[in-house]
């Protein structure tokens, strides 16, 4: 297929992934912080940060504001500065989609450029003012239905295999991040403290039932860690959409008929195989922050190398693109 | 405007919004006034938070608030002739607010109380030392249809009985909270407690803004942890046991089962073999340490109770007697939440615990008891006649409301039965601030605090405020035209 519509796959859900992420993190963390014992002098400053823009947040809002919902909201949602913004990153994936209509179904089209409407000529607006929590409800029922409509209306060729690569690793990459930063931010507190806290965290990833199922896990910092990064049956757990993400390579490799291994695919598979083979204990009581980062920085590179194996034959202004 | 030396006050000018018109019922304590116009000090913040709200808006918060409870599914239904209809059990946004130190005190006298009925239970099912002392009647103890004279000596793991109890509390006219009866079977109500909370926060969150409210989110953990803290086995496991879609509860099974991570099992699910729990998988048997059962405990054995239940688990009862699962609650707790044994629980504290009951409760009148019962024979029209293995609000008599008839047929029923009733004066039940007909109307409350008892005790920080919703009504049961708000129980400043 033709590079730059293999990208627009590709890229495509890693916005609305991220769009998810935001929506689901507000909605979780407007619900934790109303306990009384969830205080916290800036309970907005950690989701700010997973959404990757604290700077352009504290220059637009003078201070920091980082106890201001109304504010915190707006930027994490409409605010055209920021380019994490929900409104913006939904642009960005329907923007995708415009360019690929013809490749993606127009079903799917449909739903995206219908909830486009949805959020820029009032309804959504509405929605936002009137109630937060249905607001971001409805970004989230959006986002399942895209997915549905994605799986069960396209062929599973090429396309669709690019567009499932982006999903799987940008998921990986938004658990990986949200995981770090929650770490981070875990404070000393009590134990009923932590398993609020923890069960927030998992809530956000749609983890917190699916967590509960698995008795042997207690809910402790350990077992949430261990479960986000290896349970390799949780579909937003980071090691399975990892392989999820390697089995659409080893079909990309068979569609484009390629004899070898690009790099970001053995890239990926060395990734993979060292979560796989490594002492889970080691990693989650040893420095697990700084795991989290190294693997953090491992994706951005494997996204890069993506670019370069599939999408560009030249280096040129791919960094600056990034 | 009204000043005071402090500055603002509110005032009756103040509040000119959704509270303005809000009349106080005589002889009765209001939960968030203290005065026509005078919110109570710790409820002044949230008070005026919701004051400025139109009737329109509030009529939209709560069309809102009513949504989330529908689309949540937290529903129970109704089934009629037409159909079945899904229905939303009522909930009030106004909610009902308990201060810290009032807490402090209740969370005292529930737990000593749970403690009390525990070792009253693992007495009377043993040396029924109570007995032997004089201080509860023999004949009184074994009369009561709780107590299951086949499960004597039979102790179970951990030795607690009362893993849940629900304490219903209720305000007299002087502000006290006081015990009105004792939930020690299958006392529910939990789940809308939590969902209660979540629906309030989703639809006025800022009104928790200015306060600190203590969290009630971790009810389904520490109940697992209880639980699983009274089984050897490491890696228990547990199932909740439901009576099946049709029961009423059914919702609230389904939640406890989602949040505490445990199977949700009927009796056909479950089976046993040598003294052992197994519930059916895919996979086979599979061993069942821990059962929360929300089945009553005449019909979960048909080898030992009841034979025509369909509900129940054929040789339940001898694996729980060999120790080999943990039942909650223990079966034969009926003998502690019988209302005929009610009027002893201060003497059961004092007995067991050599102290003061921190609660106080109502004054009850035991029929079975001829100068007690001549007493209610006389007096039907001041009082609650009650049975004594009710619940509901079902089989009792309000005697103020009631007519001659009514009066006439319960007197020959207690003559009858003098066993089965007990009979108690009217309690003014304190009233709460609730949105009725687009007005705020002062409403009768109760609360339903719930506590988990594995090792330790602890109390849910807030409970289960249900209200009834037509005026002047005494009754807040759900199954008689009940609501529910939800319960804040403030922090420490």
């Amino acid at each position: 297929m033709i590079a730059h519509i293999a990208e627009a796959c590709f890229w495509l859900f890693r916005y609305l992934e991220r769009v998810e992420t935001t929506a689901r993190l507000i909605n979780s963390n407007q619900i934790f912080i109303l306990d009384g014992e969830n205080f916290s002098k800036e309970p907005w400053k950690p989701i700010i940060k997973i959404n990757g823009h604290e700077k352009i947040y504290e220059s637009i809002n003078q201070g920091h504001h980082y106890a201001n919902d109304a504010m915190a909201c707006q930027f994490l949602t409409w605010e055209e500065k920021n380019p994490e913004s929900i409104i913006n990153a939904f642009k960005n994936a329907r923007e995708n989609a415009r360019s690929i209509r013809d490749t993606i179904s127009s079903e799917l089209w449909n739903a995206l450029n219908g909830f486009w409407l949805w959020l820029t000529l009032g309804e959504g607006r509405d929605l936002y003012n009137k109630n937060k929590h249905l607001f971001y409800e409805a970004i989230t029922e959006q986002s399942h239905m895209f997915r549905g409509i994605f799986y069960c209306s396209m062929r599973q060729e090429e396309a669709f295999e690019f567009i499932h690569v982006g999903m799987m690793l940008e998921r990986a990459l938004q658990t990986a991040r949200v995981l770090l930063i929650k770490m981070e931010d875990s404070k000393k507190g009590t134990e009923d403290f932590h398993s609020r806290y923890w069960l927030a965290l998992l809530e956000v990833l749609f983890a917190r039932e699916a967590f509960l199922k698995c008795p042997h896990y207690g809910l402790t910092r350990a077992s949430v860690a261990e479960f986000l990064i290896f349970e390799n049956s949780f579909p937003r757990a980071i090691c399975f959409c990892l392989k999820q993400a390697l089995m659409s390579f080893s079909r990309i490799r068979n569609y484009v008929n390629i004899d070898h291994y690009t790099k970001s695919e053995i890239e990926l598979s060395n990734l993979a195989d060292h979560l796989e083979h490594c002492s889970k204990l080691g990693y989650i009581n040893l420095e697990l922050n700084t795991h989290l980062r190294e693997l953090i920085e491992k994706m951005e590179n494997i996204f890069v190398q993506i670019q370069v194996d599939f999408f560009y034959h030249h280096f040129d202004d791919l960094y600056a693109r990034l | 405007m009204a000043m005071t030396r402090q500055g603002f006050d509110i005032s009756t000018e103040q509040l000119a919004g959704i509270f303005a018109d809000y009349q106080l019922l005589a002889h009765t304590y209001d939960e968030l006034f203290a005065a026509p116009g005078v919110p109570h000090e710790e409820m002044r913040t949230l008070i005026q938070a919701l004051d400025p709200i139109n009737p329109e808006q509030f009529e939209s918060y709560q069309q809102i608030a009513d949504h989330i409870l529908r689309k949540n599914g937290t529903t129970f239904t109704v089934y009629t002739e037409q159909g079945n209809l899904d229905k939303i059990f009522p909930f009030d946004l106004i909610p009902r607010v308990i201060t810290a130190t009032e807490w402090q005190k209740i969370e005292k006298g529930l737990t000593q109380r749970v403690t009390a009925l525990n070792e009253f239970l693992s007495d009377i099912y043993n040396e029924q030392r109570i007995i032997e002392q004089g201080i509860i009647p023999r004949e009184h103890v074994l009369a009561s249809t709780g107590y299951l004279e086949v499960l004597r000596h039979v102790n179970p793991l951990g030795k607690t009985r009362i893993h849940v109890a629900g304490i219903d509390l209720i305000r007299d006219a002087k502000g006290r909270f006081i015990v009105l009866e004792d939930n020690v079977r299958v006392p529910s109500g939990v789940s809308y407690v939590l969902e209660n909370r979540l629906t309030l926060k989703n639809t006025l969150p800022r009104i928790f803004q200015q306060n600190r409210i203590r969290s009630v989110e971790e009810y389904p953990t520490k109940f697992r942890e209880a639980l699983r803290s009274l089984h050897p086995r490491q890696d228990s496991s547990a199932v909740i046991l439901t009576p099946g879609p049709y029961n009423s509860a059914y919702f609230e099974h389904g939640f406890l089962a989602r949040r505490m991570g445990c199977y949700l099992a009927q009796s056909n699910d479950l089976c046993v073999e040598q003294d052992k729990v197994f519930i059916k998988t895919t996979r086979g048997l599979k061993q069942v340490d821990i059962i929360y059962s929300r089945v009553n405990d005449e019909w979960l054995d048909p080898t030992v109770f009841r034979k025509d239940s369909l509900l129940g688990v054929a040789g339940l009862v001898r694996a729980y007697a060999a120790g080999n699962v943990v039942l909650a609650n223990a079966l034969g707790n009926g003998v502690a939440d019988d209302k005929a044994i009610y009027p002893f629980v201060p003497a059961i504290i004092r007995y067991y615990l050599g102290e003061e009951p921190i609660l106080d409760q109502v004054e009850t009148y035991l029929a079975s008891d001829l100068k007690q019962r001549e007493y209610i024979l006389k007096n039907l029209d001041q009082l609650v006649v009650k049975t004594v293995d009710g619940a509901g609000g079902y089989g009792m008599l309000f005697g103020p409301q009631a007519s001659e008839k009514e009066r006439a047929d319960f007197a020959d029923k207690i003559k009858q039965n003098p066993r089965t009733y007990i009979a108690q004066p009217v309690v003014e039940l304190s009233t709460c601030p609730t949105w009725s007909e687009k007005e705020m109307k002062a409403r009768r409350v109760d609360l339903r605090p719930y506590i988990v008892t594995g090792k330790d005790s602890w109390v849910l920080p807030g409970g289960l405020s249900r209200v009834a919703l037509v005026e002047g009504s005494y009754v807040v049961n759900s199954s008689q035209g009940g609501g529910s708000k939800d319960t804040w129980v403030l922090m420490k400043e």
